[in-house]
């Protein structure tokens, strides 16, 4: 009896092998399957339960989170909002990060990866010191500011802060380096033979680009929009701190019901943030897919 | 741009390459340009966080009229912010020692082996890096909660699971420069399986390792969207301090001294790390 479960057991070990691969990994997949995917569906759960006045939730079913989430004006004006904010850094980080990384693939290896890692510092610094960098260059008495009443150019101090202008700009040039750092790894790994290629046989410049260098990028431009598009639809320290009370992201929203304990509103509102981030993804992909499919054919 | 001389020759002879070469030059000096406008807007908000560090005035102005270090007096004064510190320390050296022993097992166990959802299982590990963490905090807020665990370890496990991908990564990299006969040698010269893995895989692999733990580190010194949520009262690692500070405007000069330690920390890891392993510039999830 004993040799039969044992023999069981070395059966079991070996279809987790099978599936879930050897075991030195099964520790790190126990502790992301806890702290990571237990969580999470455990939040999902509860955003279909009752809010609780006295604990975190009422066991009981309803779906009148996802009701006010999805049919109340102002969640859903909110999710626009994000969308739309999130679609237009995407794509200034796209139309300046681009350049940026054309120029940087064209260095020669040693200053481009100076460059990058000039890049890459700025990610790993918190996200709140780039935002307080701004508040110190464009606060009420800010550097801007400083500058423009002691040369008597205004009167009053500008309202710099607290506008979309500096919520763009604050989304924009702290995730503009994923976009470029993307871009740039691509057009380094293009052959550089298959422009040749094509200039040789009568292509200019501006059509190598376009015909050549540009469809054989997309992989990175994918992947850097993705990235700076999903960050910037979850975002809210920034719309806090840069945007003010007026620009109100999805993220603030989140962050608003946890402060009031409304547990099952907050999972239901970060759902519905989950599912249009996802949603938009999917887009972005088959909008590339399609584009790329057609493009050998153009050519 | 490399010019490439052959070809700039055969453009010559053709009609009007005058015009096209004059007009790729005009193009280059645009394209620099903005790369500086690009690279200024990246960078300048660090740098005068920096200077404003320095700087002796209480509101800041540029340039600044003189240096002082009396900010950083304050905040070594200034107990909420030194405590701060302290706990993101601390907070970063539990989660980097979790994920450099996860990270490393997890990068062995993908790379070893091919099983059926290897690629499945490879971005699950990942996923943390892209998954919105605004969400990942949130949901690990009400798992904390409802089992009890305390503000200390939430922060650290929290934080693992942010930075266990970054040790994935460096490990996976060096790990795919690895000549596996080595380890098979060692075998079959009558080394135990642990033997062979600690005696020649871990050393050719160790700066791998190393750099994803400082990686690791430096990710949940700087972490900010988890550590809001998971942070609780008396227990707020630098960042959040920084955070309140400026919604409650007060003490702002001592932000910015605040800021700089960790600017000149992360500056002073990034060098290590280069020296250990060389910085991989290579793609970004």
């Amino acid at each position: 009896m004993s040799s039969s479960s044992a023999a069981e057991g070395a059966g079991r070990l070996r279809r987790v092998r099978h599936w879930l691969g050897p075991p030195v990994l099964q520790p790190p997949l126990a502790f992301y399957a806890l702290l990571f995917l237990a969580p999470l569906l455990i939040f999902s759960v509860v955003s279909v339960f009752q809010t609780s006045q006295t604990g975190l939730f009422d066991p009981v079913f309803t779906l009148q989170h996802y009701a006010k989430a999805l049919g109340d004006r102002f969640y859903l004006r909110s999710l626009w909002n994000t969308f739309e904010i999130s679609l237009g850094v995407t794509l200034l980080c796209l139309a300046l990060g681009y350049p940026v990384a054309y120029l940087l693939a064209d260095l020669r290896p040693r200053p481009r990866k100076l460059l990058i890692i000039l890049l890459l510092f700025p990610l790993l610094v918190s996200t709140i010191i780039r935002v307080y960098g701004w508040m110190v260059i464009l606060g009420g008495r800010g550097i801007v500011n400083n500058f423009l009443l002691r040369w008597r150019l205004v009167d009053d101090a500008l309202p710099l802060m607290f506008n979309t202008g500096t919520l763009y700009l604050g989304l924009v040039t702290i995730l503009l380096p994923y976009m470029v750092i993307n871009v740039t790894n691509v057009l380094v790994a293009i052959d550089p033979a298959l422009g040749e290629a094509a200039s040789i046989h009568g292509a200019d410049r501006r059509r190598v680009f376009w015909r050549v260098t540009l469809p054989l990028s997309l992989p990175g431009v994918l992947s850097g929009c993705l990235l700076v598009f999903t960050i910037s639809m979850s975002a809210y320290v920034i719309p806090l701190l840069l945007g003010g009370h007026r620009v109100k992201m999805l993220g603030n929203l989140v962050f608003e019901s946890i402060s009031s304990f409304n547990w099952p509103f907050a999972a239901a509102l970060s759902l519905v943030l989950l599912g249009g981030t996802l949603l938009a993804c999917l887009g972005f992909l088959t909008l590339l897919g399609t584009e790329r499919r057609r493009a050998p054919r153009r050519a | 741009m490399a010019v490439r001389p052959g070809l700039d020759v055969m453009a010559r002879d053709v009609a009007g390459a005058d015009w096209e070469a004059i007009r790729h030059r005009w193009f280059r000096r645009g394209l620099g340009l903005l790369t500086a406008v690009v690279y200024l807007g990246i960078l300048a908000p660090i740098l005068v966080v920096v200077l404003a560090s320095v700087s002796p005035t209480e509101v800041f102005t540029f340039p600044p009229p003189g240096v002082t270090l009396k900010w950083y007096q304050e905040f070594f004064r200034d107990s909420n912010m030194r405590d701060g510190f302290w706990l993101s320390f601390v907070v970063a050296a539990g989660s980097a020692v979790i994920s450099l022993v996860l990270g490393t097992a997890a990068a062995l166990g993908l790379t070893r082996e091919r099983f059926a959802l290897r690629h499945l299982v490879s971005a699950f590990f990942l996923s943390p890096i892209i998954f919105p963490s605004l969400i990942t905090g949130v949901a690990l807020l009400l798992f904390f909660r409802a089992l009890g665990v305390p503000t200390l370890p939430g922060l650290i496990l929290g934080h693992a699971i942010i930075s266990v991908p970054y040790v994935i990564r460096t490990v996976a990299a060096s790990l795919a420069g690895f000549d596996v006969t080595i380890e098979e040698a060692a075998r079959i010269h009558g080394a135990s399986p642990l033997r062979a893995f600690v005696r020649v895989t871990l050393p050719i692999i160790q700066p791998g390792i190393m750099a994803g733990a400082v990686f690791a580190f430096i990710v949940s010194f700087s972490e900010l969207n988890v550590s809001l949520f998971l942070s609780g009262p008396g227990a707020a690692t630098l960042p959040i301090h920084i955070f309140s500070q400026i919604q409650f405007g007060a003490g702002q000069v001592v932000i910015a001294a605040a800021s700089t330690l960790q600017i000149v920390l992360i500056v002073g890891l990034m060098v290590v790390v280069e020296k250990l392993f060389g910085i991989s510039v290579a793609p970004q999830s």
